[in-house]
């Protein structure tokens, strides 16, 4: 049955940004089913503390478009406020769900430190992007640098959420498949909406590993709609969230190696969350 | 000279019996024919005239005692000429979009508002579902994307273009907590203040300039941001009217078509349509991919007061049609009969809507008073109801007067509370009013009113009574057949309906007369159907009609009773029997709740030496009216007239009630107290058997008085109490024979000889009667033969003249006062 590839730490990386809170509750909800602990992590970012060390810093208030000069001590302050409100809304989400957490606040680069923090976890769980400059960019320099480099599981959560969507997973009987499902369960315990994208050309394959998922589903008083997918290819995976609106794609397939590559060019096109089991 | 006794009357003129035979139904149930109005030939006649001229002014006031069938009378008037008169038209309110608090008023044929209300439903809840279809479609959204995107384009390209440059710079564009920034970075960092300060001064001033320029750049594109929003928003708004109008067309084409006959329809209709295109953010709220103006105002909607769909179901209000009044289904013009008629169910009111602890109220909650129901037709209403109410009268006059309603609250007509409230725009009204009401109403109105005249033209007075002809009687009997059918009663024997007729008589007080007082005569038939339901028969027959007289009078009965009683016990001093001077019996007649009855009492007189005055001692307590002091004095002007034309009249008499303890008024006593006078003046004893009754003018006639049937049978009961002697009886007025209308038991009291009733013409005759003495002519000289009474009054006059010259001229015989 399923190879039980136990996730211990999941680590959520936490910003004032809408995206991070998205991150968040999926996080907990996570960490909730899966008995994980919940580390989260705020990083300072060191670029704008130097930037408010150099003489003459100045920024363009983005309501006034009035420049004014940038203070090193109300930069600290104002990362400091956001530390403690992340701080804040991991514990107020972590009790509610009697989850055990962690929280760090490191200065130094974004991604870098992201990274390095990623190390440590079982799975990674970030905002697609943070605040963009532009609509255009879907997705952030820190979650595009984590497609590469974290090696572990990794999901990138888009800003806002939409709860009545459904958590759709591609299956294809591995263990990776497995574990793909069971985070797929967590996530959709809320909703009770799941979809389970079952990759075969074979329809009698098909029927039978939609049989093993349902008992399965069964015994946690679960259950989802099944839709059979010849291939895995990034057509097709596009078209099957686009008509089921999915606010989540899962993919934990074997014979979808989903090089970084390809999941760049899957979240320039989605618009949806996606998490990456590895 | 001798005068001929008065004669007892016969027992056929005590009560003019009905003829059963002449009736040639058997019972009520042979007749079909519903009864005319019976003997209102003028009052119909005016109502007639009052309907049938179309001027302003010629409203109805019908005018008559309560219970006279007035009311009956005038509606079934009214709804034969309401039958013939057209339909009035249909009146809706509808939204004022130019301002709000002034509705419109729309007129339309009869039956047609309720159809316009129904269509524009219809209308609206086609438009909010095909406005949010046509929004969600994928054409128009593709269109409203691709304005959206032109713009935020333009401003993406314009910051990815500085960030570019920036870049090529060595420059990098951070986002800060609320704004936007330019550092200097080396290696993908932005460079530390150490390494900065390591720079040369050159570097630094170079690094400072580019910053400088890519900010200005930077503030230049953000100011447009604003700018291009708007241009935005216009031309999605443009595109939204576009389309929706587009939408909207085919489905008001249809509706101005139907009405198109209907110009003030039209233009609320295009008004409709406008308001629609103004506001169609109300009939659509977009879900997903809106702009930051639109979530920004949804979300003050969220914020607000009020909850979102509270206020979306407000606002979809203003295009629903009140109508006012319907008169669709109707044949003819409209009889309104306003039981209540208050200020606001005349006028009609607007009546307002408790909201979030305020009062709050549009035009859907103006609600129609009688006078929009009546407005073409008729408005029947009680005139003492109508005055009772509070500025109803006014209110009314002031419609009357404008031709128009106006909905005033009167809160605020009086200043009293000032909240919201509207100013409907006032219908024209065409109504003919009919108030009903007693005389005195209108007579006060009449004299205190200088509006009423003006307002109400035509009077039509209701007889009380009509002539006791065939014709009469007949239509009695149609009137008893139609208010046993009208009352679920059984049918009446012919013989019933005779009794009914003697007692319409007895009603009116008169033999040739009968009653119009149908009230009274409903009362009678319905309690005569209950005894013979009691009796088991399945026809009322004329003992049950009697049977429900007795009854009725005998329930009223307790004070009659207990004041015979006390006579009986010699409580009361009256003798029925034996002769007395100076003391005669007299009748009044008591009104208790509505039934009365005769009543006997002592008059007695003395006199003496005096001035030639008649002290009525009930006057000088207060205890008497007016009449009965007028009557008194012509007394006075009566024995100086013919007894005392040469020489002052020297007496001084009293004249009282004995045992009266409560006032008195009318002259019926005055014939009753000159024979007192004058049985003492002539010191002559008058017979105490007998009743009198009868006013008197100063040439000693006898004159007609009220109440007479009650008044002897007063008597008569005393008398029958104590043993008919079968000298006893009742002298009246001979001009009230034509008013008898006896019971039955005293007619078949004077047929067996045990009463009589004389008719007197004058004192003389009276006098006759009275003491068994003539009275005596005055002969040319004047003086009167020897052995009559008017001689012995004579007489004692003269004594008494004489005594008092003698006094006058000192020569009395002892200074004594006479007795």
């Amino acid at each position: 049955m399923a190879a039980e590839h136990t996730i211990r730490r999941i680590l959520v990386a936490v910003d004032a940004s809408a995206a991070s809170v998205a991150a968040l509750e999926a996080a907990v909800s996570l960490a909730s089913d899966l008995d994980a602990e919940l580390v989260g992590l705020f990083v300072e970012d060191v670029n704008l503390v130097r930037l408010a060390e150099l003489p003459a810093a100045q920024q363009v208030r983005l309501i006034s478009a009035r420049a004014q000069p940038l203070d090193r001590d109300h930069v600290a302050q104002t990362l400091r406020g956001q530390a403690a409100r992340a701080r804040r809304a991991l514990q107020a989400a972590a009790d509610e769900a009697d989850v055990p957490t962690e929280f760090h606040v490191v200065r130094g680069q974004v991604t870098a430190a992201v990274l390095a923090a990623a190390a440590e976890a079982d799975l990674v769980i970030l905002g697609r992007r943070a605040r963009p400059l532009t609509r255009r960019h879907r997705l952030g320099s820190t979650a595009r640098a984590a497609l590469t480099a974290v090696p572990r599981s990794l999901m990138l959560v888009r800003p806002r959420p939409i709860s009545q969507r459904p958590v759709l997973v591609t299956f294809d009987g591995s263990p990776l498949s497995w574990r793909a499902l069971r985070k797929a369960a967590a996530l959709a315990q809320a909703t009770h909406r799941l979809q389970v994208l079952l990759i075969t050309e074979v329809p009698a394959q098909a029927a039978k590993w939609q049989a093993e998922v349902a008992d399965w589903l069964e015994a946690r008083t679960q259950q989802a709609s099944y839709r059979q997918l010849p291939r895995a290819t990034l057509a097709q995976l596009v078209t099957a969230v686009q008509r089921a609106k999915g606010d989540v794609l899962i993919i934990g397939s074997e014979r979808l190696p989903v090089p970084a590559e390809t999941a760049v060019r899957l979240l320039a096109v989605l618009d949806c969350s996606l998490m990456l089991i590895r | 000279m001798m005068m001929p006794q008065v004669k007892s009357l016969s027992p056929a003129e005590l009560a003019r019996r009905c003829d059963p035979a002449q009736f040639s139904f058997e019972t009520t149930a042979d007749l079909n024919a519903p009864a005319p109005i019976v003997g209102q030939a003028r009052a119909e006649t005016a109502v007639r005239f009052g309907l049938g001229i179309r001027q302003d002014g010629y409203n109805l006031f019908a005018l008559g005692t309560k219970g006279s069938g007035k009311q009956t009378a005038v509606s079934q008037y009214l709804t034969q000429a309401a039958a013939a008169a057209p339909t009035p038209p249909d009146w809706c309110y509808v939204y004022n979009f130019d301002q709000a608090h002034k509705p419109h008023a729309l007129q339309l044929p009869p039956g047609t508002g309720t159809q316009l209300r129904q269509d524009v439903d219809n209308l609206l809840n086609e438009v909010r579902a095909i406005i949010p279809s046509t929004f969600e479609s994928e054409d128009y959204q593709a269109q409203r994307r691709a304005i959206q995107e032109s713009f935020q384009q333009e401003q993406e390209e314009a910051l990815e273009a500085l960030q570019a440059r920036a870049q090529e710079q060595d420059i990098a564009l951070l986002r800060m907590q609320t704004g936007l920034a330019f550092a200097p970075i080396k290696d993908g960092e932005v460079i530390s203040p150490e390494d900065f300060q390591e720079m040369s001064e050159e570097e630094r001033t170079e690094i400072q300039q580019k910053v400088e320029a890519l900010q200005e750049e930077l503030q230049r594109i953000m100011l447009q941001v604003p700018q291009l929003n708007r241009q935005g928003r216009e031309q999605i708004e443009a595109l939204d009217r576009e389309i929706a109008t587009a939408t909207l067309k085919p489905l008001f084409a249809e509706l101005e078509s139907t009405y198109a006959d209907f110009s003030d329809v039209l233009t609320h209709l295009r008004a409709v349509q406008t308001d629609i295109l103004d506001n169609l953010a109300a009939f659509y709220t977009p879900q997903n991919g809106q702009n930051a103006l639109q979530q920004a105002l949804q979300q003050a909607g969220q914020d607000g007061a009020l909850s979102k769909a509270a206020q979306s179901e407000a606002f979809f209000n203003r295009y629903q049609v009140n109508v006012l009044v319907d008169n669709g289904g109707r044949d003819g013009a409209p009889i309104v009969h306003e039981n209540h008629p208050t200020y606001q169910n005349l006028l009609g009111r607007v009546e307002q809507v408790a909201r979030m602890g305020a009062l709050i109220t549009d035009f859907t909650l103006i609600k129609a008073g009688a006078l929009h129901r009546a407005n073409g037709g008729y408005l029947l209403l009680d005139a003492r109801k109508l005055l009772l109410q509070p500025y109803a009268w006014e209110s009314i006059k002031r419609a009357l007067q404008a031709q128009e309603i106006r909905i005033e609250s009167l809160g605020q007509t009086l200043g009293l509370i000032s909240t919201v409230s509207l100013e409907p725009e006032p219908i024209p009204l065409d109504l003919k009013v009919a108030l009903i009401g007693e005389r005195y109403l209108y007579y006060m109105l009449y004299q205190l009113d200088p509006d009423f005249a003006e307002l109400f033209k035509v009077a039509a007075d209701f007889a009380d009574e009509m002539p006791r002809d065939d014709d009469g009687k007949e239509a009695y009997a149609r009137l008893v057949s139609t208010l046993a059918q009208q009352n679920d009663l059984r049918p009446f024997h012919r013989q019933a309906v005779a009794r009914v007729v003697e007692h319409g008589s007895r009603l009116a007080g008169d033999a040739q007369r009968l009653s119009t007082h149908t009230q009274q005569i409903a009362d009678l038939l319905r309690e005569a159907n209950y005894w013979c339901g009691e009796a088991g028969r399945g026809v009322v027959q004329a003992e049950d009609v009697q049977q429900a007289l007795d009854a009725h009078q005998y329930r009223n009965g307790r004070i009659q009773e207990r004041m015979q009683e006390a006579v009986l016990r010699d409580t009361i001093l009256i003798d029925t029997d034996g002769e007395a001077t100076g003391q005669i019996n007299g009748l009044a007649v008591l009104q208790v709740g509505g039934y009365a009855f005769g009543k006997p009492s002592r008059i007695s007189a003395r006199v003496r030496l005096g001035k030639g005055e008649v002290v009525d001692i009930e006057r000088k307590v207060d205890m008497s009216g007016p009449f009965h002091s007028k009557g008194v004095l012509i007394l006075t002007g009566f024995l100086g007239g013919r007894y005392a034309a040469e020489r002052p009249l020297s007496l001084s008499a009293s004249l009282v009630f004995e045992q009266s303890y409560s006032g008195i008024d009318g002259d019926s006593a005055s014939s009753a107290e000159l024979y007192a006078l004058l049985s003492a003046l002539a010191e002559t004893p008058i017979r105490q058997d007998l009743a009198v009754t009868g006013s008197v003018n100063q040439h000693g006639q006898v004159q007609a008085i009220g109440g007479v049937n009650e008044k002897i049978e007063g008597f008569f009961n005393l008398c029958r109490a104590r043993g008919l002697t079968g000298s006893q009886g009742v002298l009246i007025p001979a001009a009230n024979v034509k008013n008898l209308m006896l019971h039955q038991d005293v007619v078949d009291a004077v047929a067996a000889g045990q009463f009589h009733v004389y008719p007197v013409h004058t004192v003389d005759e009276g006098i006759a009667l009275l003491t068994g003495m003539p009275a005596g002519a005055a002969d040319a000289s004047g003086s009167y033969p020897d052995g009559t009474f008017n001689h012995r009054v004579a007489c004692r006059l003269h004594e008494l003249a004489e005594k008092q010259r003698s006094f006058a001229s000192g020569n009395g015989e002892d200074g004594e006062a006479p007795a």
